[in-house]
This record gives structure tokens, sequence and C-alpha cells, in this order.
């Protein structure tokens, strides 16, 4: 499926603000499942953005804006190619309990952090899943995105983009980054290695134009054929209209933007998705490329007086 | 008088071969004491402390109320080591940190040590030093430990020990040079006869080593060295290392970062920084890539260290190398990377992280030191056989939580050496830090800081916990005897 996709991410602040850093991770993943065509990243105000490969092979851009300035605007647009693998989930035949010990690379996607983290909720929860003999891990899998739905309500509203896992268990309540978060705990309470995946769905083949937004589900380890892609919060095996911009152990790992400033402002952020399917695959192909948008600078040399900011709060929730 | 009172019935003595024997190496400067009498040394004790005054040659101790800062009490009495003495200590010690070098670059790319199973990659991967962002990235040079500081000890029967390696940002190394300086200047005439080997060029093989890792293509480079500020311990030493090599000192804030790039902020404008031997750690130095809110760092400093544009010493990431819990296989990495034997041994160590060595620790608590394996400075240490009931069931329960975090190993006697105590001369516990410097070619100033645990009967030597420090003598080849 040809998919070209437009993320904007538009950042005001209510007082002037100096030496914004920031990190993106924006790019669709290369993989054998998702081919990125091309990929181009508009920033304003002017700015070079240098990019690189995280240590979980996501790629990072990375830029600076030194002068005084009011707005930062984002646009990453890219042309993706993706496909579904040949196997069918229900296929695999892997067991649970696995029957070779793990690589001790995966011990990484076993460990529980300050978000996804432990708690006697999430043991009670997990000695529920707890297969009594061993078992098929696809049908382990389908048994725990079931008793999600069944018992945790999709809703708007009741947490953010830094919730961690506990409170979740709490009320039962959140979107897909809370949903993501849940299986992946669940999973590594049944040590089954589970990563999160930050992206987003194109709507489908009934319309070709629409608004997606970004959307969050997790990949476990399965290791006849590597990791899994599950949307637990569909309940669904993940499709070729899923396209894939980070993976990472936690939410943590893979934030859209994550950005550092000089100030004292308060930051509102406007984020949209847009995505398309396209017939073919166009001649103009940009590869990879990043151009100017005008977003004005003010006068005046940063001021090294005022504090940094740590722009967490302000974190795009993926929320679908 | 002076040594009367002398014992030597306890451990190793470094001086003393038999009560009023001194071993050969120090016979000059033991006629010269007693020659000179109680007086004239009363009298260079004095001149001592005042340079020491004089100069502000301090540290800061931390959770004290009173005044933080505090002079670094000095020893008069030099410890010397022969030439023969020093050149197993420095072979040993240039063997140590070539493979913890070795082991830092194959831990971030290859792990060849953790595939072999030499190591338990769980201890790495659970390390808390273990820096993931640092995988596959290429540091200059290849190098990691740019600046090391090993400290050593000798047991019962004067055979040196590695008690524990500081790759990170070990300090000290300015108490060194002032010694020596105060030395020169109290014991000018013993001093010229003995041959000492210098350690002034100190600060000019630090620079050298810190120029060597600029970028490709700078020239003349720009060195700086980064300090969290006036309120850290070590801060007199950044301050006095930064002057010594004639380079700016600068806090996170004097430093930004466009496209990329590290610039110091200067009453003439950004100047391009090229090299930054920072004495902060990792946690701190970039708010972006370690999510901190402390503002000592610099954010965006990572991807400009990425991507080649400034270069660190010490490297990101190398505490794995001086984590206490890894310690224990530094004979098996020189093994393992060089194919040779270790020529400085280690302290036995039970790694609690392994079950059976945990349930040893915990029922052999009053016979042991536990030692976190992430503190410095003599913080977060239990000395077992001096603690109480209250201390080391507190210290029980902190192990059973997170057992990855603490090892533990017999107490060893540190060797002991004369300290001048009052009028007279009694034995005190020593240890010590020689510094190591790499630039390709691995350097060990001759000698280092001899740490005095001035406590009598104390083996603690640590600064921060009441120890006091003295000059170091590496004899030239060939001086008497």
């Amino acid at each position: 499926m040809l998919i070209k996709a437009t993320h904007t991410t538009r950042l005001s602040y209510s007082a002037l603000i100096s030496e914004t850093v920031m990190e993106l991770r924006m790019a669709p993943r290369h993989e054998p499942m998702q081919h990125r065509l091309s990929f181009e990243l508009a920033i304003g105000p002017p700015t070079e953005v240098r990019s690189y490969f995280d240590w979980l092979g996501n790629t990072v851009h990375t830029f600076s804006i030194v002068p005084r300035h009011r707005n930062v605007e984002i646009v990453a647009t890219s042309l993706v190619d993706t496909s579904t693998p040949a196997y069918g989930v229900d296929k695999l035949e892997d067991t649970w309990p696995p029957a070779a010990p793990l690589d001790y690379t995966l011990r990484d996607f076993l460990r529980f952090d300050d978000i996804v983290c432990q708690s006697p909720l999430l043991d009670a929860l997990a000695r529920q899943m707890m297969p009594q003999r061993p078992t098929r891990l696809n049908a382990l899998v389908r048994h725990m995105m079931a008793f999600i739905t069944e018992n945790f309500t999709y809703e708007k509203g009741i947490t953010t983009a830094s919730t961690v896992l506990t409170e979740v268990l709490e009320h039962r309540r959140g979107v897909c980054q809370d949903f993501t978060h849940l299986m992946i705990g669940l999973a590594r309470m049944l040590r089954i290695p589970a990563r999160y995946v930050s992206g987003f769905i194109h709507p489908g083949r009934k319309t070709f134009r629409g608004t997606s937004e970004s959307h969050a589900w997790c990949e476990l380890h399965f290791p006849s054929v590597g990791w899994v892609p599950f949307d637990p919060t569909n309940a669904c095996v993940v499709g070729e209209n899923f396209v894939k911009l980070a993976v990472g152990r936690s939410y943590r790992d893979v934030p859209p933007h994550r950005g550092v400033y000089h100030g004292v402002a308060r930051e509102t952020m406007a984020v949209q998705l847009q995505s398309e399917e396209l017939p073919e695959v166009s001649g103009r192909l940009v590869g990879e490329r990043s151009r100017s948008l005008d977003v004005p600078i003010y006068q005046g040399g940063p001021d090294a007086i005022l504090p940094w900011t740590l722009d967490e709060q302000m974190q795009q929730q993926q929320q679908q | 008088m002076l040594f009367e009172n002398y014992q030597i019935d306890g451990p190793f003595d470094e001086m003393f071969e038999r009560p009023g024997v001194p071993r050969p190496h120090y016979a000059p400067i033991f006629d010269r004491l007693l020659q000179q009498g109680e007086k004239s040394i009363q009298q260079r004790r004095h001149m001592a402390d005042l340079c020491f005054r004089n100069q502000g040659i301090t540290f800061t101790v931390y959770k004290d109320a009173q005044g933080v800062e505090k002079i670094f009490p000095f020893d008069l009495l030099p410890r010397i080591i022969p030439a023969a003495e020093w050149q197993t200590i420095e072979r040993g010690l240039i063997q140590r940190i070539t493979a913890l070098n070795l082991f830092c670059r194959d831990i971030y790319h290859e792990q060849h040590i953790l595939r072999e199973c030499v190591i338990d990659p769980e201890l790495v991967y659970g390390a808390r030093m273990f820096q993931r962002e640092m995988l596959s990235v290429r540091v200059p040079r290849d190098i990691y430990v740019h600046v090391c500081g090993t400290d050593l000890i000798r047991d019962q029967h004067g055979r040196y020990l590695v008690l524990e390696d500081n790759c990170r940002t070990p300090s000290g190394v300015s108490y060194v040079l002032e010694n020596r300086a105060v030395m020169k200047r109290v014991f000018p005439i013993l001093f010229g006869a003995s041959r000492v080997r210098p350690i002034e060029d100190y600060p000019h093989h630090l620079l050298r080593a810190l120029q060597y890792i600029a970028p490709a293509g700078r020239e003349n480079p720009c060195v700086v060295v980064l300090t969290p500020g006036i309120f850290n311990a070590a801060y007199f030493e950044h301050s006095f290392l930064a002057r010594q090599m004639g380079v700016e000192l600068v806090e996170g804030r004097d430093l930004l970062v466009e496209k990329n790039c590290v610039y110091m902020r200067t009453t003439s404008g950004l100047r391009r920084v090229d090299v930054i031997y920072r004495r902060i750690d990792d946690d701190f130095l970039d708010p972006l890539c370690f999510r901190s809110t402390s503002l000592l760092g610099v954010p965006g400093l990572l991807n400009a260290y990425r991507l080649g544009n400034v270069a660190l010493a010490n490297a990101v990431g190398n505490g794995i190398a001086d984590d206490k819990a890894i310690y224990p296989w530094v004979p098996e990495m020189i093994r393992f990377y060089l194919q040779q034997e270790p020529i400085l041994p280690n302290v036995p160590t039970y790694v609690c992280a392994r079950q059976d060595d945990c349930q040893y620790v915990l029922e052999h608590l009053d016979s042991l030191v536990v030692k976190s394996t992430n503190e410095a400075g003599g913080y977060g240490m239990l000395m077992g056989h001096q603690a109480d009931q209250a201390q080391r069931a507190d210290f029980a329960r902190k192990i059973r939580t997170d057992p990855r975090n603490f090892i533990a190993q017999p107490v060893v006697e540190l060797s002991q050496h004369p300290s001048l105590i009052g009028e007279n001369f009694e034995g005190r516990r020593i240890d010590l830090r020689p510094y190591i410097l790499n630039d390709s070619t691995i350097r060990v100033m001759p000698g280092g800081l001899t740490r005095v645990a001035l406590q009598c009967g104390s083996l603690v030597v640590n600064s921060s916990q009441g120890g006091g420090s003295k000059d170091t003598w590496v004899l030239e080849n060939g001086a008497a005897p």
C-alpha cells in the first residue's frame, strides 16, 4: 500500500523563548514490510537539520533554533510503501513458555521502567492471564487482547502523555498509548519480550483521503519470526495501513518530538496528521530533504539568565 | 622522640623493616629527620600548613552543616616508591587501562565478551551507567578512558592490589601537584638530593591528550573544562586544571549548541568549542538526551558529540568500566582482550547480583566491607566489623531489595606509613591513586595521590571521610640506594 502522510506540528509560546533544541522521531522506519520512499522535513524558523539512527534503529532528526522566537513549526511529509508478512499470525507455532532461552539483547524488552512499572494490580492481572499449561503463543496474545477490550474503556482526556501504567490500572480508562503500555506490561510479566511502536493509521481503503491521528501499538517477540505487531486498542493484528515511525521500550523512547528551550512561557501545541493512499509511485520523489518554513525570529541575543524548560508535558500523546 | 613509640607489629609497614631499621629507600630521609630533630620538623609542618591555607587548597564535604569547604589535610612525611617497584605498577596499570578501554569499545559495538559468555550480559545491561544511547556510536580515536585514577592498596605482604578503578571523573590530581609544590619549598635540600621523578608536566600531557581527540581538521582546537560549579567537591581541582592548562573553565550555562556544534558564550561573541574535559556525570550532561531536569548540562550536547562535532573526555558511558559489580571481571577482560595474565591482582569480591555470593554476604556482614556499586568517595559503604547491629540490618535490607547495587569484599589490611601526629610519628593506613592519561599512548604519572586515613586504626582514606594526603616520591632509576 502506498501511503503519503503529512504530519504537522505547531508549537506556540506565550512569551519569547530562545535556544530551542529538538529531536524528532517522525520519519517512517525502514523495515522489511515498510519502505520509506521519500521523506521531507520542513522547519521554521529556518535552521539546519541533521539525522542519525538511535540505538533502537529509529531515525532521529535534530535541530536547534538559537535566536528568540515565539513559534516553531514542523511539517514532516513521507511516502511509504507498506505490506503485510506472508505468514499469518494464527499459523505461528511458537509456544509459551518459550522452548529456548532468550537472546540477551531481548532482555531490555522484559525490563520494567518508570512508565511500564510493576505493581500489585499488574501482578494480579498477569496471574489471571497466566496459562495453567503450555500453550500456543498466538492464542495467549489473542486472549490478552480480548481481556483488555473487555475490561478497559477507551476514553480521551483521562490520561496524558506521561501517565504511568499503575494509574491506568486503577481507573481502567485511557487511550492507545495506555492500552499499549498495559499490553506490554502484561506480556513482560509473562516473560514475553514486548516493545512500544509509535506510528499512525491510514483510515483505510474506503476513504482515499482523510485525517489520521498519531497511534501506538506494540510488538511481541515470537522466536520463529521475530517481532510481531498487535494493536491492543483495536484488538487486532496490524495491517498494511499501519505506518511505523519508531520503536522503544515504552513511550519514553519514541515521542515524535522532544525539546528543551530557554525561557519561561506557556506552550500550546496543535498537531495534524493527514494521509492519503496513492495509486502509484509519483515521479517527484524527494528522497531525503529538509527545507525551511517562514516562521519569524526576533532581535536580541540569547538570554543565558533564563532557566531551561524541558518540554515534557506538551509531548504528543498518542491517542487514537 | 619522633619514632620512639612507633609500632610496626600490625600491617605491612612502608618505611620500616624492623623497629628502628628503615627500608633502604627510606634510609636517607630517616637519617635526615633524626639529624634535624623535632623542632625543625614542627617548623616545616607549620610552613606547609600555611602554604595550604594561603593557596586555598580545599575540597568540599557534602552533608556538612558547618562551612562546606575544607583545607585538605596534608601529611608531611612523603611516601617513597623505589624505581623497580614502580615499574611493575606502571606496567600493571597500562595493561589494565588498555583492557578497560577495549572493554568499553566492545560493549558499545560488537559485544564479543558478552556473546562469548565471559561476562554475564545481565551485569552490563543491568548497570546503571550502561548508556544505550552510546551503542554503535564511534567516539574519537576509539578512546573511552582518557583520564583514569586507579586505587591501589598493599596487603599484609606488601603486595599491590587494585581496589577500584575510577574511569568517569577521577579527582585528586590537583592535590598531587600542590603537595609536590609545597614539599619542594618545605624540604628543598632533601628533595633535591633524592632524585624524585618529576610530575609537573601532568597538565601539559592532559592538554595534549585532550587536543588529540579534537574533531578532524580543527587547528588549534579550543579545549574547555566543564564543571558543575562552585558547590562541587572538586571545584578547586576544576579551576586548578583549567588554569594550569591555560583553557577556559565553563559551566553548562556558558555553552550552547547551534547547528549541532558547541559554542561558548564569551564577551566577544560565540566561540566554537572542540573538546570538553567534562567533570559532570553522564546523567547531567544533556537534559535532552538523559532527561534530567538539572541545569548543569548543555541541551543538544550529545547530538553534537554523536555527529563528531565535539569531543568529550572521558567518553560518555565509560562508567560500565568502573562499575564495582563488573570490577571482579577485569582480570578476565585482560585475558580475553590481551591474552595476558594480569600484573596487578584484584581484591577478592562478592557480587550480590549472584545468588550464592549474596547469600554469603548476608551471612557474613560482620566481617565484610559492603560497597554500593556506583558510589564514590566512601559514601554508601558499610565496614561490617565496625558497624553496629542496626547499621548491618539496614544494609541487609538494602542488599535484599537491590542486590545488583552491592558488592562486598573481605577487609584488607591496608599498609601503614608514619604520619606526623602531634609531636611524634605514628602509623596510619594509606592507599595510592596513580593517574593515567590515554592518548593512544598510555602514560602513568609517576606517583599519584597517597591518601592517609588520619584517624588512628581507620581503614577509610577518602577525603570526604576525614582522610588526608601526602606527597608520593617515585625514585629515578639508579637513585640511591
